[in-house]
């Protein structure tokens, strides 16, 4: 068998070596080259300038200010798209009889996640907009006209109104992963719990979380990761990616974004992608440490 | 109810309960259920109901929109659907997605399979490497690539090609479809294989009659995720899509929007993001149950 | 009948080319009749065909495709279509035209000319456009010397340069060479219903003062004085504080545009933003107006919620399906300060919606002749009709009788004279107008104070200032 084994594992191999080497691979390694430029991006003229633009980014306070939204993301996004996201496995999952019309909502909370992400971002900016909105009208339609706002342009609000639309359709993908966890602990745990008297509570804590462990952290990775990259809702929602709203939600990948497309700073624009690159495969390492944890067997 | 919700679920886990647990001390059932219910309710209402108010606005006339948005319409504008028809051209951006994901789903699965079976199942030099190196893709930020990309596509005579998109999208899909497959491939057992190289089967015989049936669960789900990335993209149309005949959806609709600041049709665009929505949720309920499945399978050996 | 043929006989007779009998000559040649020739002769055929100076000036290659790419932002891109399909097309019909009208040109364009395939002839406008100024640096320009030079296609016995209007041009030239051709003429000020206005028995305040009294009593009325977009504060950061600036003090505003020390803590500067600062003070704009993107903050105006708006002239073909009848919507310069050195009359205005013709296009020349297409009186007389906007050919809109905001744009003009002007700092410094642009919805929604702004741009200013990559720019009062 050994020697034929190479057969086949060089035919398989091909084409995804292939077709990953060219279309991405290679526009990544020629994005490096770019951010040892100061390449505007229109023409084929690239001034090599060494390390100038990294140099530059570490001044840069409006990259550092963009990189600490991007800090707060990577906190709030995971943490309340999880929690919400277990309530409701849990409760789909160890509710029983208590739950009614589970199979509905379970359709209602996935859809948000297969709406294209440019109409849930449409959809939202009009949701957010003060006069005509979603949001503002309900606000006042039951007394809280107080709390009404410019939601998308607010400096205290406009980021976590976008954050708000991530976690919005996000949720559902999260629920359906741990509700498939949740479904492969046996019975019997639970069973044997509420003879020991244990509560909802402290078995969801006790049983439900150490066994499904390796979902959440996974799903911890995926959203920090998404919180990094986070820039698509940012424009799609606030109407714009030079809009007031884009600005005071400015989240690094948007910065580079504006660099690249609307100031024309090429090199410096793939020079803040290498930066990210890098701390995303920071992140992801130091997230898999931190999360280790004994896996439990069943 | 949940029982019966996830009961496809079935075929791929050994253990599923089918009824949820009862007698638990501490707090009444009935306590639970409410508060159980009204956190499900509100979040329903939060999902739903910026849905609804989008079926609505679709069908008044832009004063209607922009004086009495809370109002029902005096009567109902179809002419806003017609014009979303026409002048935006939706169906036949809808089916030019159709187009490319039906090429790219295939090929993506196709080839991600192929590979991760050798990654899973073989032991040659280099394969912990290669392997890395297709994970490492997961954290790219796809903009930093668009420009060289574009060269790239162009200079292989693909730009504005339903071909060249679809390689794309089968190479920007690799990474996360490796990563799973071959977890997949990982956890099937080798007797199969090994008995079916005594009957005398070729590895190509083996993967694509033993191995690939085997690994349905994992390409289902590795599917419906693929597709709904792929749906959903929308920075490599918009670069290397450059002909209006051949946008995509979702870049046809962010188009559509951008228009809006310079044409003002309100009702129009509603009436766009609902032909986008509507074939796309009949789709999502009718095959609901395969699709979270598919998912569950997924979070399982991923 | 082969169209181009005849045309090209017509320009020959217009140039004095052939005397009558060789054209009755040729136009026998051509087939063509007896009456079809006497008109010729006698120049009954159509303006546009019987003006033109000379036949193909430029030296274009008559069956060269040529590839168009237009902003279709408020203007639409109806105006464009008719140059390929009634000017262009007719003149060279063996031309393949590729057209494209479209949102955000630098997404689409870029990887284009990085290749060196760009269009022929692009209206770089709107948002999210190419950056003029890297294009120029990079040399991605042709040189149009030649097309302001060559005679214009319908103004009799005038170079092309010599048919617009006067300055018109000037922001389009850098270090001596013109690579912008400016086409529509805009008009920035104050936005209000006329039909509103008079029914109140309100006047249009010349005086600030009298703006804020005026405001005060709107305000008593249950309407809101003022809106204007949040979403994008560069409308009342240009229109609004750059016209009042000006007014106040031209120099201050030029200091601003060459980067000169503390430009921005002039006291000039602090005067017109303590004006500005009372609007909001005062709570005299349309409450959720920081929310507000442009149309909508239009649309609520229109809806009689707001009485003033700054805008430019693209406002009515912007909002055409949504204005309601009865609604008189005229243009007006800012309100004067105390002290100003130009006159109440004085307008923000400029010429805008700017084309280029890519080097390195397959087909330079025959960009060049499309822009000296549209650049006739035929091409302006269309654009005005079609869009109540004016472009910059003299003398295209004579005539036209096209409703209020279209009248009151032109007699502002009229009324300017020689005060026109237009800051130059957002096409140099992006980056400076862009902190500009922020400090000012800061300002107006009261998050941050006068002397803040003035030092947060300046700051700026100065970061611009030493930034070495940064090509850097004069101009002179």
């Amino acid at each position: 068998m050994h020697h034929h084994k190479y057969r086949l594992i060089i035919p398989f191999l091909l084409p995804a070596a292939l077709l990953y080497g060219v279309f991405v691979v290679w526009p990544y390694a020629q994005a490096i080259y770019v951010s040892l430029t100061s390449w505007r991006g229109v023409s084929a003229n690239r001034p090599f300038v060494g390390l100038d633009n990294y140099q530059r980014l570490w001044e840069d306070d409006r990259f550092l200010e963009a990189l600490s939204r991007n800090g707060q993301l990577l906190i709030v996004l995971p943490l309340v798209t999880i929690a919400i996201a277990l309530t409701f496995a849990a409760l789909f999952t160890q509710g029983g009889q208590a739950i009614r019309g589970a199979a509905f909502y379970r359709i209602v909370f996935f859809f948000p996640q297969i709406i294209p992400a440019v109409i849930v971002g449409i959809l939202w900016s009009y949701v957010y907009t003060p006069n005509i909105g979603l949001l503002n009208g309900i606000l006042g339609g039951v007394g809280l006209d107080g709390l009404k706002r410019s939601w998308l342009t607010d400096p205290t609000t406009v980021l976590w109104a976008i954050v708000a639309v991530a976690i919005w359709s996000s949720v559902g993908f999260y629920m359906v992963i741990f509700i498939a966890s949740m479904q492969s602990i046996p019975t019997s745990f639970y069973e044997a719990a509420v003879l020991d008297g244990a509560t909802r509570w402290s078995s969801f804590k006790d049983i439900t979380l150490p066994l499904i462990w390796e979902s959440i952290r996974t799903s911890v990775i995926y959203l920090a990761i998404a919180a990094l990259d986070f820039f698509i809702l940012v424009i799609v929602v606030s109407g714009g990616s030079t809009t007031m709203g884009a600005t005071r939600a400015e989240v690094a990948a948007l910065y580079l974004y504006n660099q690249a497309f609307d100031k024309n700073r090429w090199g410096y624009a793939s020079a803040i992608g290498v930066v990210l690159l890098l701390l995303t495969l920071l992140l992801s390492v130091i997230i898999m440490r931190a999360t280790r944890r004994e896996t439990y067997q069943f | 109810m949940s029982a019966q919700a996830i009961q496809p679920i079935e075929e791929i886990l050994p253990t599923t309960r089918r009824e949820g647990i009862q007698g638990w001390t501490g707090g009444s059932d009935r306590a639970f259920s409410t508060v159980a219910q009204l956190m499900l309710a509100f979040w329903a209402f939060v999902v739903i109901f910026p849905f609804v108010w989008m079926i609505v606005t679709s069908v008044k006339t832009d004063p209607e929109i922009l004086s009495s948005p809370w109002k029902l319409p005096a009567a109902i504008q179809w002419d806003n659907f017609e014009r979303a028809w026409t002048q935006a051209r939706i169906g036949r951006f809808f089916l030019n997605t159709l187009l490319v994901l039906a090429g790219s789903l295939t090929g993506t699965l196709l080839v991600s399979a192929m590979a991760a079976y050798v990654l899973a199942r073989f032991e040659f030099p280099g394969r912990q490497v290669l392997f890395y190196a297709f994970i490492a893709g997961l954290m790219f930020p796809v903009f930093l690539a668009l420009v060289p990309l574009y060269f790239l596509v162009r200079d292989l005579h693909l730009l504005g090609t339903y071909q060249g998109l679809i390689l794309v999208y089968i190479a920007y899909s690799l990474p996360f479809t490796i990563f799973f497959l071959t977890a997949f491939f990982k956890t099937l057992p080798n007797e199969l294989g090994e008995a079916a190289i005594l009957d005398g089967a070729s590895q190509y015989q083996i993967f694509f009659q033993v191995m690939l049936p085997l690994a349905k669960p994992g390409l289902i789900a590795m599917g419906i995720f693929n597709f709904l990335g792929q749906w959903n993209q929308f920075l490599l149309p918009l670069v290397l899509m450059p002909d209006e005949n051949r946008y995509l959806l979702s870049q046809g609709l962010y188009f559509l929007a951008v228009q809006q600041g310079y044409q003002n049709d309100y009702g129009a665009l509603f009436a766009a993001m609902m032909i986008t929505m509507i074939p796309t949720l009949i789709v999502y309920v009718l095959f609901q149950r395969r699709l979270e499945s598919g998912l569950t399978a997924g979070a399982l050996k991923g | 009948m082969d169209e181009a043929r005849i045309h090209g006989l017509i320009d020959d007779a217009r140039s004095g080319c052939y005397s009558r009998r060789e054209i009755l000559k040729r136009g026998a040649a051509l087939g063509l009749s007896a009456p079809a020739m006497a008109a010729l002769v006698m120049g009954v055929v159509p303006v546009k065909a019987l003006a033109q100076g000379a036949e193909n000036p430029l030296g274009v290659d008559p069956a060269a495709p040529l590839d168009v790419v237009i902003f279709k932002g408020g203007f639409g891109d109806e105006y464009a279509i008719n140059v390929n399909e009634n000017l262009y097309g007719k003149l060279y019909p063996n031309a393949k035209i590729t057209y494209a009208g479209i949102q955000r040109l630098g997404e689409q364009l870029q990887p284009r000319f990085v290749a060196g395939e760009p269009p022929d002839v692009i209206d770089n406008s709107g948002a999210g456009n190419l950056d003029n100024a890297s294009l120029v640096a990079e040399g991605q320009l042709a040189d149009l010397a030649d097309l302001m030079a060559a005679p214009a296609y319908d103004t009799e016995g005038k170079t092309f340069a010599e048919s617009l209007a006067p300055g018109s041009q000037d922001t389009g030239v850098y270090n001596g060479t013109q690579y912008l051709l400016n086409w529509a003429l805009t008009v920035y000020g104050v936005w209000y219903n006329d039909a509103f206005m008079k029914e109140r028995g309100y006047t249009y305040p010349k005086t600030w003062d009298e703006m804020m009294t005026l405001s005060e009593e709107i305000k008593g009325s249950g309407v809101a004085p003022w809106v204007t977009t949040g979403v994008h504060p560069q409308y009342v950061r240009q229109f609004v504080f750059d016209q009042m600036l000006w007014k106040h003090d031209p120099q201050a505003l030029v200091n601003i545009d060459n980067l000169e020390a503390d430009a921005w803590k002039a006291p000039a500067v602090a005067d017109v933003l303590e004006a500005l600062y009372m609007l909001t003070d005062k709570g005299y704009f349309l409450q959720g107006w920081e929310g507000l993107d442009h149309t909508q903050s239009q649309n609520e105006w229109l809806q009689g919620k707001a009485v003033f708006i700054p805008v430019g002239t693209w406002l009515e073909n912007e909002m055409k399906g949504s204005i309601p009848p009865g609604f008189e919507m005229v243009v007006a310069p800012t309100p004067s300060l105390p002290g100003d050195k130009i006159p109440f009359e004085g307008i923000l205005a400029s010429a805008g919606e700017p084309f280029i013709v890519p080097a390195q296009g397959k087909n330079v020349q025959g960009g060049k002749e499309w822009l000296r297409l549209l650049f006739s009186k035929e091409g302006g007389r269309f654009f005005s009709e079609n869009t109540k906007s004016l472009s910059v050919v003299q003398g295209s809109a004579e005539g036209l009788e096209l409703g209020t905001a279209f009248a009151s744009a032109q007699a502002a003009l009229q009324a300017a004279g020689e005060n026109t002007f237009i800051g130059r700092y957002q096409d140099w410094y992006k980056d400076l107008a862009d902190e500009a642009k922020a400090q000012m919805a800061s300002m107006l929604q009261k998050q941050a104070s006068i002397e803040e702004f003035q030092d947060a741009v300046q700051e700026m200013a100065d970061t611009v200032k030493d930034d070495e990559s940064i090509p850097k720019y004069q101009r002179e009062l």
